[in-house]
């Protein structure tokens, strides 16, 4: 329809040029998100080569993890010789002894005699992590392991968790050694600085606080929402309040984190420590950063979005129904109780929903209120209280931002911040497809009662 | 009238009237304790929410409070809380021994001397305002500088180190304050430099006393004036006149401070006459000293400068906001100038070219990119795009250079392209046909920066850059501004789709009718009509760019530098929160002025998202009016 | 009111002025229910008939700000003076609206929700009552084998039988019907007039209609409205032969309105 001049293409073109400009970008970030995030757990081709170097010639085993092409500036600049040097790559060498470096650098021009050894092992211990090497020998609960370097060690069969020949597994094998290696990355502790190990603490952490604060925040925020759709008169003041309200939600989470750490730990906190805990002062009980602390600045983080799906829920309910109901002789209450809430109740559950997928990825509010580095128990367990609020906790969020900037390991640590990173996001993209279901159900719910 | 039965029907089948009257009590009761307790948690969380501005004011606020000081008589019985506090170390003298293997010029009077703390420098002055500065380590080299400390005719009478001992006050008999730095000039040679004037007293300064661990002081003048003083204000944070103190008998001849500068004692001859109780927690926070240059101790010029914590022992806190807010907007800047284009024509060709069940998936899709934990985009910037900017550069430049180019080229030799891709209904295989430029401007980019990088940039344009004089730090606002854009985005994109969405469509058929073109129309009817609302998708981008935490923090250096530069890193008033706060002592200058900051990104947001949210309700409003 | 016969007033307005946001909508109306009869409101669109009918329950209060002076008696009593439990007056005096509003829950529980807030608990009773409503409303025989299903997946003509069962089952002494036919097709129309003619034995009824030819059918009496006034009351037949008013007759013969 209508007719294109000069300058109506150039637009049109323009437009579409951004539009696919933004798809190419999404599509590229799930690309590099996804590939990055599952090939942590691939099994690798392992490698085998001689390396020369002043003079000296070592045969190295292991997983190349990365190549790097460096400009001859950059060389220049390191003090080689950009002539006879260009390419390097990242190997993955595991434990080859004390102290030892797990990732090193080799240049490629000094390397000779690749091989893919059938024969050559990859073993995951428990104590020193990662081994690549043959195993020449074994006996119902040892075996003899010999690594490139030509040192043979005697490990317990008890400590190794993982032992494949990765360079003879075919497809299938591949794929449930994917899948096990998954698992234990799900289900098990960080070690040797969160560089190594699973993830466990801080999926709990998340959904533990996550939960607590959905907890708080759905009661709470759902009877604001009514009291504000149903109760307030429609006064100048509840127009500015319920205004208010809604801009709160677009307040940066790092002040809701400030607020946190200044009223909940050191004023309320510091409070219930002084009435309940004055035999155990100075030492903080709940006076210090704790679950509880971050659930509670969540739910106050995410309590004007609950606030504005519950009353958006309650906007949607035909005037029909409320009518209907007094015409019976119903009270507001029983109006409200038993029709209203009924019909809209998928509606506060999409807020809720919503709130937890929110909460879920945040992270500079927790920095202040209780989240950290390695937590050295879980905030749940089975002794009573069950869940202790006081303690300090893990999340996913802050973990990527801690082994990802903050690891004193970076090769080690980069690839495993894509596989926590692709876990966070799927836990997020499962919640909103929860919502968008939910609310798709509630939509079809009301526009029948209304018709 | 005649009264009538309950029903005609004959008999009620319904509970008897007695059975009903006491439910509809119950029920009624019920209704009012529902009424109630729905309204109490409602103003609860209301009024809870909007408490968190109050406390967070309650936690700034103390920062301004003004300085007081009050005096009190000395009890009657010493108590030990309440002793005179000992003399400071710094004061104590060189002995004469030292002196002598000086060369002092003759006729030199020594009135005054001051050590600094490491025994390095000395400093000598008369009564007449002259000064001799010595080195320590150099006898022989007699007075390394010789200066005045007074204008000509008026005598010194007040001499004293403030604490850290890298600044002097002094004060003369016509009631001047002066500061002098010890700094080392170009040559490295120490020198006595003179800073800035206080205030002036109304009489001849007859005592200075320096608060300890703090660069404040207090002066006490020959008409018994006392003020306190700040170094980096040249006002009085405080000052009384005490006519009494005037007079010969009753004037002290020496102030003290305690340690924790809360007492001020007034001494004649080492014994105490009175001691003023003063309230002075946060002297060194001033709306001048957060938004202006300051002249810090040891500094050679004022600047702004963001330090909260040092390495010497004697560190004083330097608390200027400007690097921080530059920061930020620098940040906010070239992130809306990612989004704000991007998302506008998306939205823009979503809504004008795009027909139902696309437009509505085109848009989800774009919004699913909000779904991205911040955390997230913020790694990736760091970790990923960073590096591969710093190699690459070159070929980003000439992409965002050939990309239009291209799109100008195609839009002028759009009639050369088959029929089906030039009918509007083709605008689906348009998407596709940019898709496939833009990685023809993709790779052609690429292809050509290696090109120029060798013929033209000696190989690498950072080492050409930094030969320019232009500092490219790998962590820069170029990362942050397209990573932070590209979390801007969706929000930006998704409230001008809904702007431009509610543009009814009689309005747009109506103008084709009366032969407008698709430029026309856009240019003279949705554009205008849309204007407020996409106006408030900017705003509300930009707030939630200035509110943006976890980019920022991975994605720059953290440096607070005050500058412009796209290939320098920054240090926002987020980031500075999620640094410095775990660390700050509780209710100290710091965590006080770190709550500001958090009172000031909630301003700045509250207000931005209100003003965008009355745009937007005002534009639905017109717009329904038209409907 | 000497036109109403044979018949005991159930309901009265008087002297009613009734302002809904700020817009006077009905000015000063006496108009008399004659009990256990059928009383048609007509008039041109916005002549303030709807608003009359919902001022006899109080309902208009719930729709908008309403300022009520006047009175209107339920059997001699003012249904606005203070202290008015609303809950029993909607009870008493039903109403069913323009569009069929089932409750989103099974034909059932439709017609119990009315009977489960006035106490009746028994499951037999709460059998009994529901079918009976039903009976009465004429729509048992279609939904006896669907009554747990969802009240919505009825037709609309027996959406709108269901909510009229819904209301007569709390057993109100006077039932208002707001055009309760015209969102319907012929066939339910049809049904719903007969149902009101059978239902005006046991209750009052007062209905408010834009079809001249259903309030001749179904009413005892008519009132015509024009302008938040009440024009001429009568009997339907006195209307619609021999109306009094020249204004009444210009609306009837349709050359008005």
């Amino acid at each position: 329809m209508g007719q294109y001049s000069a300058q109506g293409r150039l637009l049109y073109c323009f437009a579409a040029l951004s539009t696919a400009f933004i798809l190419l970008l999404l599509l590229l970030l799930s690309v590099l998100m996804l590939s990055r995030g599952l090939s942590l757990f691939w099994p690798a081709e392992l490698v085998q080569f001689r390396y020369e170097q002043a003079g000296q010639s070592q045969v190295v085993s292991g997983e190349v993890v990365s190549r790097q092409q460096l400009s001859a500036q950059q060389l220049q600049a390191a003090g080689y010789d950009p002539q006879s040097l260009g390419q390097r790559l990242l190997v993955k060498q595991g434990y080859t002894g004390t102290a030892q470096p797990a990732f090193r650098w080799y240049w490629q021009e000094q390397t000779s005699e690749w091989q893919y050894p059938p024969d050559l092992s990859l073993l995951r211990h428990q104590q020193l992590g990662d081994l690549f090497g043959v195993v020449t020998a074994q006996s119902d609960s040892e075996l003899e392991l010999r690594l490139a370097s030509g040192r043979h060690l005697t490990l317990d069969k008890a400590d190794v968790a993982i032992w494949v020949q990765p360079n003879t597994l075919n497809w299938l094998s591949k794929v449930r050694l994917f899948l096990v290696q998954w698992w234990q990355f799900l289900s098990s502790e960080p070690r040797e600085a969160n560089s190594a190990g699973g993830i466990l603490p801080a999926i709990i952490g998340t959904l533990v606080s996550v939960m607590l604060m959905a907890l708080l925040v759905a009661p709470i925020g759902i009877m604001a929402g009514i009291y504000l759709h149903e109760y307030a008169k429609d006064s100048r003041l509840v127009r500015l309040v319920r205004l208010s309200v809604h801009n709160l939600a677009g307040v940066p989470s790092v002040v809701f984190g400030v607020f946190g750490l200044g009223f909940f730990v050191y004023v309320l906190g510091g409070s219930i420590d002084q009435l309940f805990y004055a035999e155990q002062l100075p030492q903080p009980t709940f006076g210090t950063p704790g679950l509880i602390w971050v659930s509670l600045t969540l739910a106050l983080l995410t309590l004007p979005v609950v606030i504005v799906a519950t009353e958006e829920g309650l906007a949607r309910i035909p005037v029909a129904l409320r009518l209907g109901g007094y015409a019976l002789g119903a009270t507001k209450a029983e109006v409200l109780r038993k029709l209203i809430l009924p019909v809209a109740r998928p509606a506060f559950i999409t807020g809720v929903v919503l709130a937890i997928s929110r909460a879920a990825g945040e992270v500079a509010p927790l920095i202040f209120v209780g989240v950290v580095k390695y937590a050295p128990s879980l905030p749940v367990s089975l002794e009573w209280p069950f869940v202790h609020a006081d303690q300090q906790i893990m999340s996913l969020g802050f973990h990527i931002y801690d082994v990802g900037l903050q690891s004193s390991n970076a090769d080690a640590a980069e690839p495993r911040v894509y596989a926590i990173a692709l876990v966070l996001l799927l836990l997020i993209g499962s919640l909103n497809l929860l919502a968008m279901r939910l609310r798709q159900y509630y939509r079809v719910q009301t526009r029948d009662t209304t018709s | 009238m005649k009264q009538q039965e309950p029903t005609t029907l004959g008999i009620s089948r319904l509970p008897d009237a007695q059975q009903r009257q006491r439910r509809a009590v119950k029920r009624r009761l019920l209704d009012s304790l529902w009424y109630g307790l729905i309204s109490l948690a409602g103003v609860t969380v209301i009024v809870a929410l909007l408490a968190i501005f109050i406390y967070l004011m309650s936690e700034a606020l103390p920062l301004f409070k003004p300085a007081t000081a009050e005096l009190r008589p000395l009890p009657v019985t010493p108590e030990t809380s309440l002793a005179i506090p000992p003399r400071a170390v710094m004061d104590t003298a060189i002995s004469a021994e030292v002196l002598q293997q000086f060369a002092l010029p003759l006729s030199f009077s020594i009135d005054f001397q001051l050590q600094d703390a490491l025994k390095r420098y000395v400093i000598l002055a008369n009564r007449s305002g002259e000064a001799c500065l010595l080195q320590l380590s150099r006898p022989t080299a007699g007075c390394i500088q010789r200066l005045s400390l007074t204008d000509r005719t008026v005598s010194l009478t007040a001499i004293t180190w403030l604490a850290g001992q890298q600044s002097l006050i002094t004060g003369d008999n016509s009631g001047q304050l002066k500061q002098w730095f010890l700094l080392a000039d170009k040559d490295g040679q120490v020198r006595l430099s003179w800073v800035k004037p206080f205030q002036q007293r109304n009489a001849a300064i007859v005592s200075l006393a320096a608060e300890p661990g703090r660069s404040g002081f207090a002066v006490l003048d020959a008409a018994g004036g006392l003020s306190l003083f700040y170094s980096t204000l040249s006002k009085p944070l405080w000052q009384k006149r005490f006519p009494d103190m005037a007079a010969a008998r009753a004037a002290p001849d020496e102030l003290r401070f305690n340690a924790t500068n809360d007492q001020l004692w007034l001494l004649k001859q080492e014994q105490a006459l009175s001691f003023l109780a003063v309230q002075n927690k946060h002297p060194e926070i001033s709306w001048r000293t957060l938004w202006q240059k300051v002249w810090y101790e040891s500094w050679q010029q004022p600047e702004y400068v963001w330090q909260s914590s040092g390495g010497a022992e004697f560190y004083q806190g330097k608390y200027s906001l400007v690097p921080l807010t530059v920061g930020t907007l620098k940040a906010a800047f070239y992130a809306m100038l990612v989004a704000v284009p991007l998302a506008i024509l998306a939205a823009l060709y979503s809504v004008c070219y795009l027909a139902e069940p696309l437009r509505s998936r085109l848009s989800n899709l774009i919004e699913l990119i909000a779904l991205f934990p911040t955390v997230i985009i913020g790694f990736l910037a760091a970790i990923w795009l960073a590096p591969a900017l710093e190699q690459h550069l070159l070929a980003l430049l000439l992409f965002v250079a050939i990309t239009p180019l291209l799109v100008f080229l195609l839009a002028k030799y759009w009639a050369v392209l088959p029929a089906f891709l030039q009918r509007p209904t083709g605008s689906k295989l348009t998407l596709l046909l940019m898709l496939l430029l833009l990685l023809l401007s993709a790779a052609a980019a690429f292809g050509l920066a290696a090109l120029a990088e060798y013929y033209f940039f000696d190989g690498s344009l950072q080492s050409w850059l930094s030969k320019q004089g232009i500092d490219y730090q790998q962590r820069n606002a170029l990362v942050v501004g397209l990573a932070m854009g590209f979390a801007v985005l969706p929000v930006v994109f998704s409230l001008s789709y809904d702007a431009l969405a509610q543009i009814p469509k009689q309005l747009t058929l109506g103008a084709y009718a009366l032969g407008a073109n698709q430029w026309q129309i856009v240019q003279r009817i949705m554009l205008p009509v849309a204007a407020p609302g996409i106006l408030a998708a900017m705003m509300l981008g930009l707030s939630r760019a200035i509110g943006e935490t976890m980019i920022i923090l991975m994605a720059t250096g953290n440096n607070p530098i005050t500058n412009f530069n796209v290939f320098e890193g920054l240090r926002s008033l987020t980031a500075t929160l999620a640094i410095e706060l775990p660390e700050a002592a509780v209710n100290s200058s710091h965590y006080r002025v770190l709550f500001l900051v958090a009172i000031l990104l909630f301003i700045f947001t509250f207000t931005c998202n209100t003003l965008a949210d009355l745009v937007r309700q005002r534009l639905r409003r017109n717009l329904q009016r038209l409907d | 009111m000497a036109v109403i016969r044979n018949a005991t007033v159930k309901m009265s307005a008087q002297n009613l002025s009734v302002r809904l946001a700020g817009k006077a909508v009905l000015d000063n109306i006496s108009l008399d229910i004659p009990a256990n009869k059928v009383t048609a409101l007509i008039g041109p669109s916005g002549c303030g008939k709807s608003s009359l009918l919902r001022s006899f329950n109080r309902m208009n209060e719930l729709l908008e700000e309403a300022v009520t002076q006047g009175q209107v008696l339920l059997d001699g009593q003012d249904i606005y003076r203070p202290g008015v439990d609303l809950a029993e007056l909607r009870r008493r005096v039903g109403i069913v609206f323009q569009k069929p509003n089932p409750f989103p829950l099974s034909v059932y529980e439709n017609v119990a929700f009315g009977l489960r807030l006035q106490g009746v608990n028994r499951a037999r009773q709460l059998d009994e009552m529901v079918a009976e409503a039903l009976e009465k409303a004429a729509l048992w025989q279609e939904v006896k084998n669907r009554l747990h299903d969802n009240a919505l997946t009825l037709s609309g003509g027996q959406q709108q039988r269901l909510v009229i069962a819904r209301a007569i089952a709390i057993e109100p002494e006077v039932l208002l019907l707001d055009e309760p036919a015209s969102a319907l097709d012929p066939i339910s129309t049809l049904k719903i007039e007969e149902l009101i003619y059978e239902l005006k034995q046991h209750y009052t009824i007062v209905i408010v209609t834009h079809n001249m030819q259903q309030a001749a059918r179904v009413s005892d009496y008519t009132a015509f409205m024009n302008l938040g006034q009440v024009v001429e009351f009568d009997a339907t037949n006195k209307i619609f032969t021999d109306p009094n008013e020249p204004q009444t007759e210009d609306y009837i013969t349709g050359r008005f309105g």
